[in-house]
């Protein structure tokens, strides 16, 4: 019984993975990542070859986030289209009249765009190993980590997005609402850490309130976001403690299944054709 | 044209004159003073006490004062006015209208209990390598006095010294000119006594301690935790606003290494690597060197704070703080896990090189050669090495062990065309448009047959 399940996982799996790996779209992404890469990469040498030194972390982390960030639009978007669009074109419904269940049906959504993932992932690595044999600058270990990271930074956004696309009736209006999930997660985020890098000169008081403030909301995004997540797993890769680098993994697993099963649900509570 | 009238014209300067006297703009240039009880604050932040270079005190506004555990800090209660000027954004005192000290005990309470009565005691800044001493210490008690009391007396051997110096040297100077003068007019001064320059005195090379002068005040030593402290006046009573809370901070547990890196072509342009994690790049300078130093990781608000009460930082942030140079190790430069050479700490003088660009030339420090030398540490010459990735270890001088992350990895970049790094993206292009093609010819054979 199981086997059957993870068989039509698989072969649906496959079916989607087809029509990814044919799509101009993904290559495109890929050459945007690249490129933007480069752009990054060729200053940041620039910088160390002006200075004649520099002592700072590993130069191909910030690449490879910007990189990841990017690769990683492309496979939440495309996740968050996936269900909503074959839900408005009305194939959902047929491929219900056969074996296939519901939950099978969210897990080949969510396993496809996470390969998708692992072959950017696959292409950026070469891209930085080339790059390292070029430059000379090492891929280390926390490189490795940060990698791994990404990939449940990775999950948690296909589940959410999936959750997202089982949600909303229309495209568009499913794409805006995910961007402003994760616009409001990066964004307060992001903040929070400008506000603890500001000068730290006093008389500020109205900084002060600022900085208490995002710093009471990034402790409640600590919890909900994914992003959050990653940074703090980022964090613990750098000061060295696995202890929390596996909780904060173990946090990204929870939070897909979370969402996949809030999918799940969403889609037997709404039904698989939109209403109306 | 009409002449204005007098009345006008004083009523227009009128109004014209209260509107700038009144105005916020001019208002906020004239600081309001008020009297406050201060306390004036020279805390150890773990190097230095920099209450030794400008007046760091903690204001009424301010309810909590961090030092660092287990150390002297000095604490000066005063009357004084204290002024706030928006510019710098900080609380300012003016000493030279008000400086009356507080008199009484003060006390430190911990969970309500008195656990120190503290009286003022007199202290001197002891800086042992003279007034340009990068290292300060604190004297307290009777021997404040007495080393305040040896630093004058120094002081006025070293003036009759100098004076001397300054005679014979003005002496041997008047005999040169006398001689030249001489020679010039065509004197024969065969027979006559060269004279010797003098030479400086031993004495006077080498700076003696510089000693300041003896104040009173309160010294605190406390271990860590929360404390609450206050002023007990003469006749027993609790003095008005002198209670504030007070806290004791330690280091985080890690300590490391920190390292200053100092390239030979850009000596004045140095490096600092704080943080075990981080690596040191290298473009072109193959020489260069380290300066390694302890370090303690402090919580950010913290440590700020014991710095000066009206710094800010955060509770979430941490940060390092230098502390001494380690002279206790030695390092070793690895390549691929081999020991390639041990490298001992030696002193250094520097050339600078006028020209167009200013450049330097580092030499080992020879007594007989140079007149000082410029710094200590531990020189690296990569260029015979080879390209490739290094690891510095610091090593203790004592056991031989490796030091706790005291680890940096030094990586030879190489020199790149710019277009190489772009080169990859031709990889994913040329993919895609292969699966393009593939996906075309596959529609059309679709199609082909639907037909």
């Amino acid at each position: 019984m199981a086997f059957g399940k993870v068989h039509i996982i698989a072969v649906l799996v496959k079916k989607e993975l087809k029509l990814v790996f044919f799509d101009w779209i993904f290559y495109l992404t890929i050459c945007a990542v690249f490129l933007i890469s480069s752009f990054i990469l060729e200053n940041i040498i620039g910088s160390i070859q002006g200075r004649g030194i520099r002592a700072g972390s590993d130069p191909l982390i910030f690449p490879y986030l910007v990189a990841m960030s990017l690769s990683m639009v492309y496979i939440s978007l495309s996740s968050v289209v996936s269900i909503v669009k074959e839900k408005n074109e009305g194939t959902l419904l047929v491929l219900f009249y056969g074996p296939i269940r519901l939950i099978s049906y969210i897990l080949s959504k969510y396993f496809k765009e996470l390969i998708a993932y692992g072959v950017v992932v696959i292409f950026i690595v070469i891209y930085f190993l080339f790059i390292s044999f070029l430059t000379n600058l090492n891929l280390s270990i926390e490189f490795v980590q940060i990698i791994i990271s990404s990939f449940f930074l990775a999950s948690c956004l296909i589940g959410l997005g999936l959750f997202i696309s089982t949600l909303t009736t229309g495209i568009t209006k499913a794409i805006i609402l995910f961007i402003l999930i994760v616009l409001g997660f990066s964004g307060i985020e992001i903040l929070h850490r400008l506000l603890l890098n500001l000068s730290l000169v006093t008389g500020s008081t109205t900084l002060g309130y600022f900085r208490e403030s995002a710093g009471i909301i990034s402790k409640i995004m600590v919890v909900i976001s994914p992003l959050s997540y990653f940074l703090r797993s980022y964090d613990a890769v750098y000061s060295k403690a696995p202890g929390a680098y596996s909780v904060y993994l173990c946090f990204s697993i929870i939070y897909t299944l979370f969402f996949l099963l809030c999918s799940r649900f969403m889609l037997k509570y709404k039904g698989i054709i939109p209403k109306g | 044209m009409r002449i204005l009238k007098p009345r006008f014209v004083i009523i227009v300067c009128l109004i014209f004159y209260c509107i700038f006297v009144f105005s916020p703009v001019v208002q906020a240039l004239v600081p309001i003073k008020q009297e406050q009880l201060i306390y004036g604050l020279s805390a150890f932040n773990g190097e230095d006490y920099l209450g030794r270079y400008r007046d760091i005190f903690c204001p009424q506004s301010e309810d909590t004062i961090y030092v660092l555990n287990d150390h002297d800090n000095v604490f000066l209660p005063t009357y004084s006015l204290v002024y706030f000027w928006p510019d710098k954004k900080a609380f300012f005192a003016d000493r030279v209208s008000l400086n009356e000290p507080v008199k009484g005990r003060l006390e430190i309470l911990r969970d309500g209990d008195i656990i120190r009565s503290l009286s003022k005691t007199k202290f001197v800044y002891f800086l042992p390598e003279g007034p340009y001493s990068t290292k300060t210490e604190v004297v307290v008690g009777k021997k404040a006095e007495v080393e305040y009391e040896k630093f004058c007396k120094a002081v006025v051997e070293r003036e009759m010294l100098t004076r001397k110096f300054q005679s014979e040297q003005e002496q041997y100077q008047k005999r040169k000119r006398e001689l030249q003068e001489r020679i010039i007019e065509g004197e024969d001064i065969q027979g006559e006594v060269f004279p010797i320059a003098p030479q400086v005195p031993p004495e006077l090379r080498e700076d003696i301690p510089y000693v300041t002068e003896p104040v009173e005040v309160y010294l605190v030593n406390i271990e860590e935790g929360n404390y609450k402290m206050r002023i007990r006046a003469a006749g027993g009573k609790i003095v008005e606003k002198s209670e504030k809370n007070l806290v004791a901070i330690s280091p985080r547990k890690k300590k490391g290494i920190g390292y200053e890196i100092i390239p030979e072509a850009k000596y004045s342009q140095r490096e600092y690597s704080a943080d075990w994690s981080e690596n040191i790049y290298l473009a072109d300078d193959d020489i260069f060197y380290l300066r390694p130093y302890s370090q303690e990781r402090y919580n950010e608000l913290e440590y700020e704070k014991a710095k000066d009460p009206q710094n800010e930082g955060s509770k979430e942030k941490w940060e390092w703080v230098r502390i001494e140079p380690r002279k206790d190790i030695f390092l070793q430069l690895h390549k691929r896990r081999k020991l390639i050479e041990e490298i001992m700490e030696k002193a250094y003088f520097v050339k600078s090189i006028s020209g167009p660009t200013r450049s330097y030339t580092i030499l080992e420090y020879r007594e007989s050669e140079m007149p000082y030398s410029h710094f200590s540490g531990y020189k690296f010459d990569l260029s015979s090495k080879g390209r490739g990735t290094y690891t510095v270890r610091a090593i203790d001088l004592i056991d031989g062990k490796s030091i706790e992350f005291g680890e940096r990895k030094i990586i030879l970049v190489k020199n790149v065309d710019d277009w190489l790094l772009y080169l990859p993206v031709f990889l994913p292009a040329l993919i895609g448009f292969l699966a393009f093609v593939r996906k075309k010819r596959n529609d059309f054979r679709v199609r082909d047959s639907n037909v």
